[in-house]
């Protein structure tokens, strides 16, 4: 048998990527393809794994919620009709599963809920409209910085994702390059990233 | 003076020294519009960075979501209703255009319509070995949800399949197996309702011995 199509589709565009629209990575995962998988939850899962902290989970809470949402995913792939709207769908499962674990904590009496919280139905929008906001909007930048060119995207990383940070002349030596060239491809980085961020609406106030 | 991207950098990271930093934000207070300018961008990446690195998400909770995909047993075209789709063109049929001697035997176009999709194929017959390459694209009039829902295509002799793959977002697919009798190109999405039967015998029958000509005889 012959799977020449994705070989082709893989030479023209390369292997599914978190930079690639949700749409295709849906598509993908139909088709059986588990770096498609892979690329959603490299894509979502700092956004998944920070919504149950928001509602005072501790680390093992977190990851058993984060892992329930990437069940309702997966079971819910076929039917998914809207792939422009995966990032609020997992945001607000992964909201209900945390408020949902927030009422098991209250139903045992390990938790006081606020009263907004006691009254919400089930099926309600779980984050309030501000929380949702940074929600988006740090999912928003992150993505931005998953669009840029590969070498750009390592390089925003290692700057400002890193923990401990490095300097720059770790920067320089991870790129094989003198520390004097480090500041002229961080400049090109920059602006390719300041410019993403402002087609995605998140430009200078 | 101008601060550098780098040094920008480190003051939203809040790892400039205070006397530094200090003299920074007087800066910023200048009024100069591209520091400021760079500044909000820095500080809105530093935003989101700032929370990802307080709740890095644990490697085994990564590695347990990864580990729920498992990609569903194939459905198989033999397991659907089959309709035969009509064709609606065919390149050996067109006269050739004027001043056209002759067209390549070894390509030929070809259209399929069924009630639920079009299918547009070139065949191609590569010599020596007699191989037949199906390049074609699926289209949906109706409606795009069977694309969205990933279609697959296959080669078959009637019995067995010959060669399947996936066509991809827009309907692009490939495949080849050798060139014999009893040819069919089936289209298909795992969900149904069912699958599309394209009759390339009917469509090959005669070409099959020009293109024989051409390369020799047939084993």
């Amino acid at each position: 048998m012959t799977d020449l199509a994705s070989t082709i589709s893989e030479a023209l565009h390369g292997a599914p990527d978190r930079s690639w629209p949700d749409e295709r990575l849906l598509t993908a995962c139909r088709n059986g393809d588990q770096r498609a998988w892979e690329a959603l939850i490299a894509k979502y899962q700092s956004m998944v794994y920070s919504i149950p902290y928001r509602y005072g989970a501790t680390a093992d809470d977190a990851a058993d919620i984060f892992q329930g949402v990437w069940m309702d995913l997966y079971q819910e792939l076929p039917h998914l009709r809207n792939a422009e709207a995966l990032r609020s769908w997992l945001a607000t499962v992964a909201g209900r599963r945390s408020l949902r674990w927030k009422r098991s904590l209250q139903r045992r009496g390990e938790v006081d809920l606020p009263d907004e919280d006691r009254d919400e139905p089930e099926n309600a929008d779980p984050l309030p409209p501000e929380a949702m906001a940074e929600v988006e909007r740090d999912q928003t930048v992150r993505e931005a910085i998953a669009g840029l060119p590969p070498r750009c995207r390592e390089l925003v990383e290692l700057l400002f994702f890193k923990d401990p940070p490095i300097s720059y002349t770790e920067a320089a030596a991870h790129f094989g390059l003198a520390t004097g060239s480090i500041g002229f491809v961080r400049g090109r980085c920059i602006r390719k990233l300041q410019q993403a961020l402002e087609e995605r609406g998140l430009g200078p106030s | 003076m101008h601060y550098s991207e780098g040094q920008w950098i480190d003051f939203v990271r809040g790892l400039t020294e205070t006397a530094a930093a200090r003299e920074m934000q007087t800066h910023l207070g200048s009024n100069c519009a591209d520091c400021q300018a760079l500044v909000d961008s820095l500080s809105v990446v530093e935003r989101t960075a700032f929370q990802d690195r307080a709740l890095p998400v644990p490697t085994a909770a990564i590695a347990r979501a990864m580990a729920i995909f498992r990609p569903a047993p194939r459905v198989s075209f033999f397991d659907l209703p089959r309709v035969l789709a009509e064709i609606v063109f065919d390149s050996r049929h067109q006269p050739l255009l004027a001043g056209v001697r002759k067209m390549d035997p070894q390509v030929r176009h070809v259209v399929f319509r069924s009630s639920v999709l079009q299918s547009e194929v070139q065949l191609e017959v590569r010599a020596p070995k007699r191989i037949l390459a199906v390049t074609g694209q699926l289209s949906t009039p109706a409606s795009d949800e069977l694309l969205a829902k990933g279609m697959r295509v296959a080669l078959t002799d009637g019995q067995l399949t010959l060669a399947e793959a996936p066509a991809n977002e827009f309907g692009e697919f490939e495949l080849e197996c050798s060139f014999q009798r009893g040819l069919q190109l089936v289209a298909w999405s795992p969900q149904g309702p069912e699958a599309v039967v394209m009759d390339l015998d009917g469509v090959l029958g005669n070409w099959k011995q020009s293109v024989v000509t051409e390369d020799g005889p047939q084993q």
